[in-house]
């Protein structure tokens, strides 16, 4: 009853003894997971992680929130992919951009994925990457998709210094004559 | 002594609690879950169907997502239109036993088809969604379908009921730690030591977002105060946090800090995701103190009584 005299509703399973019994429980072990999950790099966390593991991926309730941590990454990443078509054309294709309004929620996750697929461990990702930019030219005859991986130093603040992009070409498909077999190639 | 703990206990966890709170977080919940699935339509074919980007995902073991089985279009066109639709249901607060519980599976197993494309903001909100569909299982529906604005009395005034809200302890849990951890993590790194982290993160190209001057990002005590007021705020929110006497400060200091971030970069959902913490230690009557705060300060320079409502 609240403080106006209305009768308010006890709460089906959680106002009985077994339901209490039981969310105790479940919150205890919650308050659990989340001190053992989010503990620091540690012997006792190498101990304790391992047997909740299973339960935390099936639940889908796996966490981490080392964001800029230990320290943020201070080189700017981009990949952009040199297309080329059949006249021997060059096009710089970019990945979608967006506004910083609405369109940030969907852009942040191109960004995402260009500071993923640039690095070496997701190299299996390279030839998606390239035959799914060379089918955003469904209307031309794409020959070549270079990926092109840019970065930029972030200037280091008060020294007024201006860093410039560096490309480096990491991923070379190209597509022969129609029927035949496209042939791939990562730069070392 | 036992009966002391057990009541202390349940006190804590089950003591009755004005749902407003429980309210204003499942409508949240509910639209930025919404505005989620909004901003995949775009790209959805390149991130989801067979000729887009992951064409051959691979999961982890013990994952459930149901994309893993169902690798068709047509399935994660149908989860898309599941998450929006159980998304829609909770917002409006209809049906919301069996929607909530659709809205984490279905945030989960599109998430978990293409984690390459997840940031800290997307955990964030499969987390609450998870927490929230727990709590609407175990509690009583009435609760799960009020209007943003409460109880409709004979009078035509409105009234928030009271309830168990044990699910509000559990995300306090949950928002503690985020804080707790990344300030741990962030303890050992040398930018947060010198003071340079702000700086650096604001000259990221691929978070930059709304105007920051030149000057902001290029002075050094501007870095240095930005840097350690953040790692501050970090370490002592969880305090302010729990504390009583500060609760409140401390919720106006963690979502000006989370304004800050999210106007300087692009984080995705990262602050309606805090803010569903934040409402979390929110009490009845904050959100009136914290909206009468500005006419109290005026009135107090200019020599009036303030007048604020207690919380």
């Amino acid at each position: 009853m609240d403080q106006e005299g209305y009768t308010d509703d006890p709460g089906w399973f959680v106002d009985t003894r077994l339901g209490r019994v039981l969310l105790s429980g479940l919150a205890a072990a919650c308050v659990y997971f989340l001190v053992v999950w989010n503990l620091p790099d540690s012997e006792i966390r190498d101990q304790l992680r391992p047997p909740l593991a299973p339960t935390v991926r099936a639940a889908g309730i796996g966490q981490d929130w080392g964001v800029f941590a230990p320290n943020p990454v201070s080189t700017s990443y981009r990949v952009e992919a040199d297309v080329t078509f059949d006249d021997g054309t060059v096009e710089r294709y970019q990945f979608p951009d967006g506004d910083p309004w609405v369109g940030a929620y969907r852009e942040f996750r191109w960004r995402k994925y260009e500071s993923r697929v640039r690095r070496d461990e997701n190299r299996r990702r390279w030839k998606p990457t390239a035959e799914w930019i060379r089918r955003q030219y469904a209307d031309d005859v794409v020959v070549g998709v270079d990926l092109i991986r840019l970065s930029r130093p972030v200037p280091e603040p008060g020294t007024g210094e201006q860093t410039e992009w560096t490309e480096e070409s990491f991923y070379e498909l190209r597509f022969p004559a129609q029927g035949a077999a496209s042939k791939d190639e990562a730069s070392p | 002594m036992i009966s002391f703990l057990v009541r202390r206990w349940n006190d804590f966890w089950f003591a009755p609690k004005s749902t407003i709170n429980i309210t204003w977080i499942r409508i949240l919940l509910g639209l930025t879950s919404t505005v989620w699935g909004l901003a995949l339509v775009p790209d959805f074919d390149s991130f989801f169907f067979t000729d887009g980007l992951f064409a051959d995902p691979t999961y982890g073991t013990n994952r459930l997502g149901a994309l893993q089985w169902l690798r068709d279009d047509w399935a994660a066109a149908a989860m898309l239109a599941l998450l929006l639709g159980s998304a829609f249901l909770v917002t409006f607060g209809w049906l919301v036993r069996p929607a909530a519980p659709l809205l984490f599976y279905s945030i989960m197993s599109l998430q978990q088809d293409v984690t390459v494309l997840m940031n800290a903001s997307d955990n964030l909100l499969r987390l609450w969604a998870f927490y929230y569909a727990v709590f609407a299982v175990l509690t009583p529906s009435r609760y799960l379908s009020l209007g943003p604005r409460g109880i409709r009395r004979d009078d035509g005034s409105r009234r928030w009921p009271v309830g168990p809200a044990w699910v509000l302890r559990l995300m306090q849990f949950q928002l503690t730690a985020i804080y707790v951890d990344t300030a741990i993590e962030k303890s050992s790194g040398s930018r947060w030591h010198n003071g340079t982290a702000a700086s650096i993160a604001l000259g990221l190209e691929e978070f930059e977002r709304f105007y920051v001057p030149d000057f902001v990002r290029e002075s050094v005590i501007l870095g240095n105060i930005g840097t350690w007021v953040a790692i501050g705020l970090e370490i002592t929110l969880p305090l302010l946090l729990w504390n009583r006497r500060t609760r409140l400060i401390g919720i106006v200091l963690g979502i000006g800090m989370h304004v800050v971030f999210d106007y300087a970069m692009r984080l995705g959902y990262f602050f309606p995701g805090m803010l569903i913490g934040y409402i979390a230690f929110m009490r009845p009557g904050d959100t009136r103190t914290l909206m009468g705060l500005p006419t109290a300060l005026f009135r107090r320079r200019s020599g009036t009584k303030p007048v604020l409502s207690s919380a």
